[in-house]
């Protein structure tokens, strides 16, 4: 028996996911559904429990309001190779503005650099497209989008 | 405490937080990626994965609770 009074397997799986992923086990991984019927038969709200939704309380507070520069730099530092899977999240349309909004604005000034400087040479045009599109993308695209 | 001054508090909380913590938190509680997918990010496995979120939200916890008695006493003292 552990010290907050639940015993067993059971006991222990349902304390981890809560500590894990919150009191609430909508937000739990699938499958854990028997787990989220031990829940809701706790009767008395012991004290770990009661800690654990204060959690949740403050983080949904801080979510109701904005996600904070910092949140969103971390998201933003979530590697490339698993942009696939973000995007799929609430907040992968942040990125793929980004992104679009980058290759707008990068698209746009190389054509006004193009149209108003001298004719640069063939390579550091090249250059500059991969620059910018390292730079709006985060990746080296130059050669699907070189005019 | 009201939401906004909380909200910047629960911020600045999680950004005290240690990074690969701090990730985990943000990827499944505010992003809502599955275990699965938050632990292939973080290039983990799902068992690591929870317990960065455990140790996260441990620390979280100590930090508000610490936070809300200090403003208690605070408005208590005025």
């Amino acid at each position: 028996m552990n010290n907050d009074g639940k015993s067993g397997a059971k006991g222990d799986r349902l304390k981890a996911l809560v500590e894990s992923y919150g009191a609430d086990p909508r937000r739990w991984p699938a499958g854990e559904e028997r787990t989220a019927e031990e829940l809701a038969r706790e009767g008395d709200t012991p004290a770990w429990l009661g800690g654990q939704r204060q959690v949740d309380r403050w983080l949904d507070d801080a979510e109701d309001i904005a996600p904070s520069a910092a949140l969103l730099r971390s998201i933003a530092e979530i590697p490339l190779r698993h942009a696939a899977t973000v995007q799929k999240s609430g907040w992968g349309w942040l990125r793929n503005a980004f992104a679009l909004a980058g290759t707008i604005a990068a698209a746009a000034g190389l054509v006004i650099g193009m149209s108003t400087s001298e004719p640069a040479a063939t390579s550091d045009a090249a250059s500059d497209w991969d620059d910018l599109s390292t730079l709006a993308l985060g990746m080296d695209v130059s050669e699907d989008l070189a005019p | 405490m009201d939401r906004k001054r909380l909200a910047i508090d629960v911020g600045r909380a999680l950004a005290d937080l240690p990074e690969r913590q701090r990730a985990a938190i943000t990827l499944v509680h505010y992003q809502g990626l599955t275990n699965i997918e938050a632990a292939s990010v973080l290039d983990v496995g799902v068992d690591a994965l929870e317990s960065l979120l455990a140790r996260g939200r441990r620390s979280l916890r100590e930090k508000l609770v610490q936070h809300e008695s200090q403003e208690v006493q605070g408005e208590q003292r005025r």
